[in-house]
C-alpha cells in the first residue's frame, strides 16, 4: 500500500523526449490503469516508477520519499512483465521463492509463503515444473506469485495479459481484480486494451504522445472525455466525429451547420467555437422518422454491418461524412428513395474546439452528457 | 541554493521535497554506482588485457632506441635509430632478408592452401547431404588437435631422408628413393604449408561453411534457373556473398603465416635448422637466445624488437584495414 | 533428375571419404612409429613390428645414446659402484659385475620393448601432463569466468565506453603473438617477477581476447533484458543476477569458448618454453625438447608426440558434437 507521485517528470532517449512533463498522483490501494496507443510512453512511465529507466527530469515519490535515484531493488516495487521474465532454469517453486531468497529469509518461512501463494494462485500441482513446461496462463500466474510473495508496496504490470488468448485474458483480468481487492494493494497496470482498462481500473490515466490526456474513473472517461483524443480512443467502435461548418450560438439553442449544409438544432447553449461534433454510435439512430434533433440524410449508403452477437453496428456514408450506428433492428428495411433521418441524442453530443478540447455547455443546461433526463 | 528541505503538503500525506543540490548529488551517486558495477565486472579482465598487451609496448618500445643486448643487460645506452637501420645493413641484412623471404613465401603458399583445403572442403560439405556428414567433420577437424611442435615432428616422421615413413613407403612401392627431404628450404616453405593446411583444414572449413550457410538460398536457386553452371555459381554467387568469411580467413592466414613458430620448432628451427628460421624464430633468438643459450647470438634484444616493429606494424595495419572492411560488408 | 542428384551426392561423399582416409594416415603411422624401434627406422612397417629382444651383445654406450638408457639408475638398481666402461656389452657387464645375465635381461626387457614410452615417461611426461592440465584447465575456467564477467558489463553497449572496450578486445585478433612476446616477457618477468611459474602462462591466457569477448557479449546480449530487470524487481543485486541467473545460462557460450580455446591452450608452445624451466615444461615444450635432446631416438620422439596428443584427442572425441557446433557457431560469429 503506497502512494506514487509524479512531479513534472520528463524522459528522453538520447535527444528525443518521449515523456513530456507528467504530473500524476497514484492513490494508495487503487488499481490505476495507464491506457494509451502503442508508443505513447506508458511502459516508460511504469519503468521509471520501477527504477528500470532513469528519470531525465522531474521527481518521483513513493510514499513521499524521493526515489529518482534509488536502486530498483530498493524501491519495494514488484513487476509483472509482458513476457513474464520467469527464470528459465528454475522451477516454479524457485521462481516464486526468489524474492524471499534475495531478502535473506530462512528456508522455513520461504517454504510456508511459497506454498501459500501457490495455493492462492492454484499452482500447487506445478511447483516442480520448469517454466517451459507451463501454459501461458500458468506462467502468468507464476509471475504474479513472484510479484506478490514479497508483499511489495506497489505492483507494476506491463501488459501482462497481452500474450494470452481472449478467454484466458478475461479470466486473468477477474483474477487480478480479485487479488487487488483481497490484498488491498496499490497497482499500476499498463495496457492499450481499453476493455481491460474499463473492467479493471479504479482510475484510468489516458496517455497520448508522452502526455496525460485525462485522468478519471472508467465511466467518467467514457462519458465525459475532456478532449477529442480521449473521446476517439476510448470506446469501440470509435465515436463519430462530424466536421462543423458553422455554428450559430443562441441563448436557448444552438444551430450547427454541418459540411453538407445540413442544419442541426440543439436545445441548449454552447459556449465557444465548436469545430467538431462527436457522438457515440449508441447515441445516434438512423430511421425513416425524424426525432427531436434530426438531420435528413440524402443520399446515404450502408457500407456494412458488424454483428457482435449481443449487438450490431452499421456503417453508413452520409452527405456530411461517415456514421457508425448501434443497432440493426429498426431501420433495416429503409426503402431507397424514401427520406431517412439521422437522429441524435442531444444530451450525449460532444463539441470540440479547433484544439480538440471539449466545449462546455452553457448555464441553464443541467444535463451533463451521459445523464439521461 | 538553500539546502534545507522543504516540506510540502499533499492532501493528508506530507512529502519531503529535496533541494536541487540533494537531487544532483543523488543522481551523481547513482551514475557512479552504476559505473562501479560495470567496472567490477569488466575491470579485472581489462586490467589484465591492458597490462599485458598495451603496457608492455609502452615500456618496451623505448628499448628499440637503445643497445640493450638481452633482458639482463643493465648497461644501456641510447643509440637512436641505429637498430632499425642495422636490419638493412651487413651483417644483419642477409639474415633478416632471408627470414623475411621464407616467411613471406610460406604465408603466400599457406594462403593458397587455406583455399585448397578449407574452401574446397567447405564446398563439398555444403553440397553433401549424408548421414556421414558429422563423421567427416569430426575427422577433418581432428588434426587441429595436434600441437604445432607435433606437426613439425610429424613432418620429420614422414619426410626425413632414409627414415621418413613416406619416403620408405614410396621406396617400398619401387617408385624412388628419398623422394622428400624435410631438411632444406623447400620443405619449410612449400612442404610445411601443405601439412599446416591439413592441420587447419577443419578450422578453415568451418569458417567458410559459416559463410556459405549465410547465403540466401534464393540467390543460388535463381542462378540455377538462369542456367549458370556450378563453377559460375561459385564464382558469381557464392564467393561474392562470402566476402566477410574470406576476409576473416585472409586475416587469420596473414597473422598465422607471419607468426608461425611452433611448427618450426618441431622442425628444429631452434636446434640449428636454419632453413626453418622464419621471422618468429629470429625474433625469439634475438630476444632470448643468450638467456637460454642457443648457440652464438645473431644480434641484440633491441634488434629483436626492431624486427617485430618493422615487420608487424605494417602487417597489423593491413589486418586492421581488412577487419574494418569486413565489418562494413557485414551490414549490407 | 533424382538419380543424377543421388550420383552427385555419392561422388561428393566418396571424395570426402577419400580425403578423410588420407587425413587419418599421419595419425596411423604416428602410432606405428611410436612402436617401431629406432634401430629399425630405416625400414617400412605397415603394422607394428615385433617387439625387439634384449641383445646381450649390445654395447652399453649404444644403448644409452640410441635407447636413452639411464645408466646411473641401472647402477643404483643393481648396487653397482665405480666407473663403468660404456664400451662393455651387456654380457660383459653381467660377467664383470657378477650379475645374473638373465636378471639383467629381464630388467631391461620392458625398457627395450617399449622404449619410446619408457623414455618419455622417465623424462617427466606425467609431470608435464599434469602441468598442462593445470595450465589449460585453469586458463579455460578462469578465462571463461572473466569473459562472462566482461560480457555482463558490455552486453547491450549501454555506455559509449562499453563499445570502446569491446572493440579494443577485437584488436587482439590482429596482433601477432610474436610481435608482443618480447614486451610481454619483459613485463611478466621484470615487473611481476613471475619466473618459472604456471601462473604467468595462465595470466597471459586469461587476459581476454576477441573470441571470448565476442561470444560472451553476444550471448549475454541475447538474454532477455527483462530477466535482469526482474531480479532487480525481486530485490536482488547485480551479483545475484550474475550468480543465480546468468551463470546457469552460460552453458552454450562457455562450451563454444572452451572447445575453441582448449586446443590452443593445450598446444601452446611459446609461453611454456619462455616462462618455465625445463623441469616444469608443459607438453608442447616437453615434446620440443624430446625432439631436440633425444633427436636420435625416433621411437621416443614420436611416442612423445602421440602421448601428448592422446589426452586432448580423448576430450575431442567425447565432446566432438560440441566442438563441431562451436566451430560453426564461432565461424558464423566471426
Ligand atoms: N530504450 C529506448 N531507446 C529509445 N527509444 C525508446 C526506448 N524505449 C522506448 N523508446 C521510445 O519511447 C516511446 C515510448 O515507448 P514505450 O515503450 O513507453 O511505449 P508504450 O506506450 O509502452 O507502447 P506499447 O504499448 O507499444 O508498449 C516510443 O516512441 C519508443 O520508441
Ligand atoms: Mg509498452
Amino acid at each position: 500500500m503506497a502512494q506514487v507521485s509524479f512531479n513534472k517528470v520528463r524522459k528522453s532517449f538520447g535527444r528525443t523526449e518521449v515523456v513530456h512533463g507528467i504530473d500524476l498522483e497514484i492513490n494508495s490501494g487503487e488499481l490505476t490503469v495507464l491506457l494509451g496507443p502503442s508508443g505513447c510512453g506508458k511502459s516508460t512511465l511504469l519503468r521509471m516508477i520501477a527504477g528500470l529507466e532513469d528519470v531525465t527530469d522531474g521527481d518521483i515519490y513513493i510514499d513521499g520519499e524521493y526515489i529518482n535515484d534509488t536502486d530498483a531493488s530498493q524501491r519495494g516495487c514488484a513487476m509483472v512483465f509482458q513476457n513474464y521474465a520467469l527464470y528459465p532454469h528454475q522451477t516454479v517453486y524457485k521462481n516464486i521463492a526468489f524474492p524471499l531468497k534475495m531478502a535473506g529469509k530462512d528456508k522455513a518461512t520461504i517454504d510456508r509463503k511459497v506454498r501459500e501463494a501457490a495455493r492462492i494462485l492454484q499452482l500447487d500441482e506445478l511447483l516442480d515444473r520448469l517454466p517451459r513446461d507451463l501454459s501461458g496462463g500458468q506462467r502468468q500466474r507464476v509471475a504474479m506469485g513472484r510479484a506478490m510473495i514479497r508483499q511489495p508496496k506497489v505492483y507494476l504490470f506491463d501488459e501482462p495479459l497481452s500474450n494470452l488468448d481472449a478467454e484466458l485474458r478475461g479470466k486473468m483480468r477477474l483474477e487480478i481484480a480479485r487479488l487487488q481487492r483481497k490484498l488491498n494493494a496499490t497497482m499500476v497496470f499498463v495496457t492499450h486494451d481499453q476493455v481491460e482498462a474499463m473492467t479493471l481500473a479504479d482510475r484510468v490515466v489516458v496517455m497520448h504522445d508522452g502526455i496525460i490526456e485525462q485522468v478519471g474513473a472508467p465511466l467518467a472517461v467514457y462519458q465525459r472525455p475532456t478532449n477529442r483524443f480521449v473521446a476517439g480512443f476510448v470506446g469501440t467502435p470509435a465515436m463519430n466525429f462530424l466536421a462543423v461548418e458553422r455554428a450559430e450560438l443562441g441563448n436557448e439553442s444552438t444551430k450547427i451547420i454541418l459540411t453538407g449544409g445540413e442544419l442541426l438544432t440543439l436545445p441548449y447553449k454552447v459556449v465557444g467555437e465548436p469545430k467538431v461534433l462527436g457522438v457515440r454510435p449508441e447515441h445516434v439512430r438512423i430511421g425513416a422518422h425524424a426525432g427531436a434533433v434530426a438531420v435528413r440524410i440524402d443520399p446515404f449508403e450502408l457500407l456494412g454491418t458488424e454483428h457482435l452477437g449481443d449487438r450490431s453496428y452499421r456503417y453508413f456514408t452520409v452527405p456530411f461524412g461517415e456514421l457508425t450506428v448501434l443497432g440493426a433492428d429498426n431501420d433495416a428495411a429503409l426503402p431507397r428513395g424514401t427520406p431517412a433521418f439521422a437522429d441524435f441524442d442531444a444530451d450525449n453530443v460532444h463539441f470540440f474546439d479547433h484544439a480538440g478540447k471539449v466545449i462546455q455547455r452553457g448555464q441553464g443546461q443541467s444535463a451533463i452528457a451521459g445523464e439521461r433526463t | 541554493m538553500p539546502t534545507q528541505q522543504v516540506v510540502q503538503d499533499v492532501g493528508e500525506g506530507r512529502r519531503l521535497l529535496p533541494s536541487a543540490r540533494t537531487k544532483k548529488r543523488a543522481k551523481r551517486s547513482r551514475l557512479f554506482r552504476e559505473f562501479l558495477v560495470d567496472l567490477l565486472y569488466a575491470g579485472p579482465q581489462y586490467a589484465l588485457y591492458i597490462g599485458l598487451l598495451v603496457v608492455p609496448f609502452v615500456v618496451a618500445l623505448p628499448i628499440v632506441f637503445t643497445d640493450q643486448i638481452d633482458f639482463l643487460d643493465r648497461d644501456i645506452d641510447v643509440v637512436g635509430m641505429r637498430n632499425i637501420v642495422s636490419l638493412f645493413q651487413e651483417p644483419m641484412r642477409d639474415i633478416f632478408f632471408a627470414t623475411l623471404r621464407r616467411t613471406a613465401l610460406f604465408t603466400l603458399v599457406n594462403y593458397i592452401m587455406v583455399f585448397a583445403f578449407g574452401f574446397l572442403l567447405a564446398l563439398a560439405m555444403y553440397e553433401l547431404s549424408s548421414k556421414f556428414k558429422g563423421a567427416f567433420f569430426t575427422i577433418i577437424y581432428m588434426p587441429w588437435m595436434v600441437s604445432g611442435v607435433g606437426i613439425g615432428l610429424l613432418m620429420i616422421m614422414l619426410f626425413t631422408r632414409d627414415t621418413g615413413t613416406a619416403n620408405l613407403a614410396i621406396q617400398a612401392l619401387g617408385l624412388g628413393k628419398n623422394t622428400f627431404d624435410v631438411r632444406g628450404e623447400a620443405a619449410s616453405v612449400f612442404g610445411l604449408p601443405v601439412i599446416y593446411g591439413w592441420k587447419t583444414a577443419g578450422f578453415n572449413m568451418a569458417l567458410f561453411l559459416g559463410g556459405l550457410l549465410s547465403i540466401p538460398r534464393e540467390t543460388i536457386e535463381s542462378a540455377k534457373m538462369d542456367g549458370a553452371n556450378y563453377v559460375k555459381r561459385v564464382a558469381y554467387v557464392y564467393i561474392p556473398q562470402m566476402r566477410p568469411s574470406i576476409i576473416i580467413a585472409t586475416i587469420f592466414a596473414l597473422i598465422g603465416g607471419f607468426g608461425i613458430f611452433d611448427e618450426l620448432v618441431g622442425l628444429g628451427g631452434l636446434a640449428g635448422n636454419t632453413d626453418a628460421r622464419f621471422l618468429s624464430i629470429l625474433i625469439y633468438e634475438l630476444g632470448f637466445a643468450t638467456s637460454q643459450n642457443f648457440g652464438a647470438k645473431t644480434g641484440t634484444l633491441a634488434q629483436g624488437i626492431a624486427v617485430s616493429l618493422v615487420v608487424f606494424l605494417p602487417l597489423v595495419s593491413v589486418a586492421f584495414y581488412l577487419n574494418k572492411l569486413q565489418k562494413k560488408m557485414q551490414y549490407h | 533428375m533424382e538419380r543424377k542428384k543421388r550420383l552427385k551426392n555419392l561422388s561428393i561423399a566418396a571424395i570426402l571419404a577419400f580425403y578423410c582416409a588420407i587425413s587419418l594416415v599421419p595419425f596411423y603411422f604416428l602410432v606405428i612409429r611410436s612402436f617401431t624401434p629406432t634401430l629399425k627406422s630405416g625400414e617400412f612397417y605397415f603394422w607394428i613390428p615385433e617387439r625387439p629382444e634384449v641383445q646381450m651383445n649390445a654395447r652399453l654406450g649404444n644403448l644409452a645414446s640410441v635407447n636413452n638408457i639411464d645408466i646411473t639408475k641401472l647402477k643404483k638398481d643393481f648396487g653397482l659402484k665405480g666407473y663403468i666402461d660404456p664400451r662393455l656389452t651387456l654380457q660383459q657387464l653381467a660377467e664383470r659385475q657378477g650379475i645374473d645375465a638373465g636378471e639383467l635381461e629381464e630388467y631391461l626387457r620392458p625398457f627395450i620393448q617399449y622404449n619410446g614410452i619408457f623414455v618419455v615417461l622417465s623424462n617427466g611426461f606425467l609431470k608435464s601432463l599434469w602441468g598442462t592440465i593445470v595450465v589449460a584447465g585453469s586458463s579455460v575456467a578462469i578465462g571463461g569466468f572473466l569473459g562472462i564477467m566482461t560480457g555482463t558489463a558490455l552486453a547491450g553497449f549501454r555506455r559509449p565506453w562499453h563499445l570502446f572496450v569491446y572493440n579494443s578486445y577485437l584488436l587482439n585478433m590482429i596482433v601477432p603473438p610474436m610481435m608482443v612476446i618480447l614486451p610481454q616477457y619483459f613485463i611478466v618477468t621484470q615487473f611481476l617477477g613471475l619466473q618459472d611459474s604456471y601462473f604467468a602462462i595462465v595470466l597471459l591466457h586469461i587476459k581476454g581476447g576477441a573470441l571470448s569477448t565476442m561470444v560472451f557479449t553476444t550471448y549475454i546480449a541475447a538474454i532477455p533484458k527483462s530477466l535482469r530487470e526482474s531480479v532487480a524487481m525481486d530485490g536482488g543485486k547485480h551479483y545475484h543476477y550474475f550468480w543465480y541467473i546468468l551463470l546457469p545460462l552460460m552453458g552454450t557460450p562457455f562450451a563454444i569458448f572452451a572447445s575453441i580455446m582448449m586446443p590452443l591452450f593445450w598446444n601452446d608452445l611459446l609461453l611454456g618454453l619462455l616462462f618455465l624451466s625445463p623441469e616444469k615444461y608443459t607438453l608442447p615444450a616437453f615434446v620440443a625438447t624430446l625432439g631436440g635432446a633425444y633427436g636420435r631416438n625416433f621411437e621416443a620422439v614420436f611416442s612423445g608426440v602421440l602421448m601428448s596428443l592422446i589426452p586432448i584427442l580423448v576430450v575431442y572425441f567425447i565432446f566432438q558434437k560440441l566442438f563441431i557446433r562451436s566451430a560453426m557457431a564461432g565461424a558464423v560469429k566471426g
